[in-house]
């Protein structure tokens, strides 16, 4: 179970309850819950979008898709009836924000669950939790129950006449499902693959009804968007870039866990005084600032860097799902490729042939030349086999995995050009046996 | 839909809007290479290999799930495409075993065809392939797992098209597997339906496999005479030292109403045809009343001699050819029946014809006359909302009008494709 971290810069929106209790319902009402879901019962669906859009939240999840935007899609009018999917499937490596929320503030996602469905018109919403995170689906469902106890869920939400029905379920343990149209699969109870856009799930999504589906701290953002208010919100961020972000730190560094920050909040900074710099007073490899599959960045590239999706683009990276992992000097970097792509590689659903294969031999490639049995084609071999699976496969799993390997090939070919000639990893403490 | 004009390549095409622009692009012969993709199956957009430049879209896209728009503008063939397409080969020849001198498709194989297209001669990797061991699903069906590209054309056609859904996909990723319902073999009605669309050699028939190269074979085209469906059938036959044998049927140029639908009757039954039991020569009755093998000619001339006889004289009661009756075959093709029962009324002076479904068709004719256009013919079967059916069985009696069951659209679709 993660401890909490904290730090003086951490602005607490999203994470204000946690370790407070908050899981169980009577404490999250005593500490201002279901006040938002109440008020916006009150003011009506598009008063809600409005809010959201106001608010400049961009979706958690990693694309950084505009909230209320994406609810605006849902059409009002729909012969069949329109779903809230909560993504649950928090399966980034590097990435430990949603367990938090599902921990310590279960009802902020029902809460927002309600909002998001008063917002589209949907009488039903899914919260569905990755298959590892089975434990936390106890909590998940005791808090629902809890809810439906109190007559906030239901036939007639707090007292009203809309009914909205709330769902968890979990997945079979697939990082693919994380992918939208992949999850909806999945819960229909079948092979977790994406499907084919258009249509989007805003026009037929979950059972073929438009289908709003955000991230779980998209959601649990949602009730602080209206208690704070839009621009109070907007106004704790940067640019275009709403509110705060649940930035999972990891790798080297001296305080790892999950902290709160603003929006556009410097990179550097994040390193070294949120997280307590690079353990053991060793030196800054490389950054990955968005979750595995997210280009890795040199600390020349991070000196200015403002953590939010524009400015992360910008870079040439991506802000992704917020896990940073911090790499120290004593990394071998062609081992961390190895590692990033043999997760890809076990992940991969295996749908479109550039992923499935693609994957395989990436990873078969580094686990060879990590062992020592590399030669010089193979380093532009690897580049080469990246570079055509980027925007080629079906759904983006297969450029999760291309894009951190094309970082790695392009920003350490020295490193890469050090393990040639027969020489085992300049690094090596554990050095995969390679199958040849 | 309204007929849209868009650019592929430069030229103008129309086609109605919301057309698939792989079909768009193959009625106007341009060709776009795609394994997963089969008219009539579900879309997939899974072998990437269809992918084509839309001007004013940043990334390549699929042509099989791409539908046409009013001033779209396409290119299908470019440097950039032909690297894409190569590289998904590439990819696919890392673990597809190159046995094309031994392999069943070698010749006929659409993997070996786009190699050849796009150039993927080189192989880029030193690893191992992915060896895993072939599996014998029925007497019919063998599945050698390494050559399979997932292209999922045998799962649709036996789910989608068949009504069947005996194949499924198991395991994930690079393990992935075509799996059929029996766990290691196939429940099924073993129609053959999958061998026949596999686009290279990962599904092979046990009637076929190892006896020919496709190239020593000759391709006859023929009525299947199982039933009164009237299928057409491809034979491949081949030259043997005592004359040809029939090795495989099949329908290659997917022509006639059932499309490249054959049942397992058609595809597999045609050992008879070389049949030590099987009568090949004429018998003719000799003095002593004992059947004799003669020549046509003579067998002929004989029965034609006879018949004549019958006709000009008076035979009992009756007179001329009403002495004579003709009884047809519900398995014989229309022709053949059309002109048996001319030979029978102007030849043989006789009207009497009949055939073996005389007792429930001709009370059924009988219903119907009066009535014009309450018959329905086969494409209009295809295409019936609904099927009331009573008695008979059509698996066994009319594979090819098989019974609607759960999941009528695609079935329907997939017939319709066939018609």
């Amino acid at each position: 179970m993660p401890r909490l971290v904290s730090h003086p810069d951490e602005v607490k929106v999203v994470s204000r309850r946690f370790g407070q209790g908050a899981a169980q319902i009577d404490r999250y009402i005593e500490l201002g819950g279901y006040e938002s879901a109440k008020k916006c019962l009150a003011q009506g669906a598009d008063w809600i979008v409005n809010e959201l859009k106001a608010s400049n939240l961009r979706g958690r999840g990693g694309a950084g898709f505009p909230t209320g935007m994406k609810w605006s899609f849902v059409p009002k009018q729909s012969a069949k009836p329109k779903y809230v999917l909560v993504n649950g499937d928090e399966s980034e490596p590097g990435t430990c924000k949603d367990h938090l929320i599902f921990l310590h503030d279960p009802h902020a996602v029902i809460e927002g669950t309600i909002i998001a469905g008063l917002a589209i018109g949907a009488k039903v919403g899914f919260i569905y939790l990755r298959g590892e995170y089975r434990y936390l689906l106890e909590i998940m469902e005791k808090a629902v129950a809890d809810a439906y106890a109190k007559g906030f869920l239901g036939k007639g939400i707090f007292g009203s006449e809309t009914e909205f029905q709330v769902i968890t379920q979990t997945g079979a343990g697939a990082y693919e499902v994380g992918e939208e149209s992949a999850l909806m699969e999945s819960l229909e109870g079948k092979r977790g693959v994406p499907r084919i856009k258009p249509p989007f799930p805003a026009v037929v999504g979950l059972y073929g009804g438009p289908t709003v589906i955000n991230n779980a701290e998209t959601i649990a953002t949602v009730p602080h968007v209206i208690a704070m208010g839009a621009a109070e919100f907007a106004a704790v961020g940067s640019a275009r870039n709403g509110g705060t972000r649940l930035f999972s730190i990891s790798g080297h560094v001296e305080r790892p866990g999950v902290y709160e920050l603003p929006m556009g909040y410097n990179l550097k900074k994040m390193i070294y005084e949120v997280a307590g710099g690079v353990r053991g007073g060793r030196t800054l490899k490389a950054v990955v600032p968005g979750g595995s599959s997210t280009p890795v960045l040199l600390p020349e590239e991070i000196e200015n860097l403002g953590m939010d999706f524009d400015q992360v683009g910008k870079a040439g990276s991506m802000l992704g799902s917020g896990g940073v992992v911090v790499i120290d000097d004593q990394t071998c970097i062609v081992e961390f490729a190895l590692r990033t792509i043999s997760f890809y590689q076990h992940e991969s659903c295996g749908w479109c042939i550039p992923c499935r294969e693609g994957t395989d031999w990436l990873k078969k490639s580094l686990t060879r030349f990590h062992a020592g049995f590399g030669v010089e084609k193979d380093i532009d071999n690897i580049q080469y086999l990246a570079e055509n699976m980027m925007g080629r496969t079906f759904c983006p799993l297969g450029d999760a995995a291309a894009m951190p390997t094309l970082g790695f090939v392009k920003k350490f070919r020295k490193e890469f050009e050090d393990h040639l000639n027969g020489k085992a990893c300049p690094f090596a403490k554990h050095v995969e046996v390679a199958v040849i | 839909m309204a007929d849209v004009t868009f650019t592929v390549d430069g030229k103008k095409l129309t086609a109605p809007a919301g057309t698939l622009l792989i079909e768009a692009c193959r009625k106007a012969g341009i060709e776009i290479p795609a394994f997963c993709y089969y008219p009539g199956l579900s879309l997939q957009a899974a072998c990437r290999m269809c992918v084509v430049r839309q001007e004013k879209v940043p990334k390549l896209q699929t042509a099989c799930t791409t539908t046409v728009a009013e001033g779209q503008v396409f290119v299908t063939e470019s440097v950039e495409i032909a690297q894409a397409r190569k590289a998904t080969i590439e990819l696919l020849l890392g673990n597809h075993p190159l046995d094309c001198p031994v392999c069943d498709a070698g010749g006929e194989c659409e993997l070996q065809d786009m190699t050849f297209k796009y150039g993927a001669g080189e192989s880029l990797y030193a690893e191992a392939k992915q060896h895993r061991e072939e599996q014998q699903w029925s007497p019919a069906v063998y599945y050698d797992r390494p050559r399979c590209i997932l292209c999922y054309r045998c799962t649709r056609t036996c789910g989608e098209g068949m009504d069947v859904w005996a194949l499924g996909v198991q395991n994930r990723g690079v393990k992935s597997v075509i799996s059929p319902n029996g766990g290691d073999r196939l429940d099924c009605e073993q129609c053959g339906m999958c061998i026949d669309v596999c686009p290279v050699g990962a599904l092979t028939s046990g009637s076929y496999r190892y006896k020919t190269r496709p190239w020593e074979m000759n391709h006859v085209s023929t009525v299947c005479t199982f039933c009164g469906d009237g299928c057409k059938v491809t034979l491949g036959v081949r030259q043997v030292n005592d004359g040809s044998e029939i090795v495989r049927a099949d329908n290659r140029d997917k022509s006639g109403i059932n499309g490249d639908f054959l049942c397992a009757k058609g595809r597999f039954g045609f050992d008879f045809v070389g049949s030590a039991e099987r009568l090949i020569k004429p018998l003719v009755r000799n003095a002593a009343g004992k059947l004799e093998p003669a020549t046509w000619e003579h067998a002929l001339r004989l029965a034609g001699a006879k018949l004549k006889a019958i006709r000009d004289g008076k035979t009992g009661n009756a007179v001329g050819g009403a002495a004579l009756g003709v009884i047809g075959s519900n398995v014989g093709t229309n022709e053949e029946n059309y002109l048996l029962q001319k030979f029978a009324r102007t030849v043989l002076q006789t009207n009497n014809i009949d055939h073996e479904r005389t007792t429930d068709y001709a009370a059924f004719a009988r219903a119907m006359a009066g009535h014009p256009g309450k018959a329905a013919s086969l494409r209009e079967a295809a295409t019936a909302p609904a099927i009331l059916l009573i008695g008979g069985n059509p698996t066994e009696e009319h594979p090819h009008q098989r019974a609607p069951q759960p999941s009528p659209p695609l079935r329907r679709q997939f017939q319709a494709h066939q018609a």
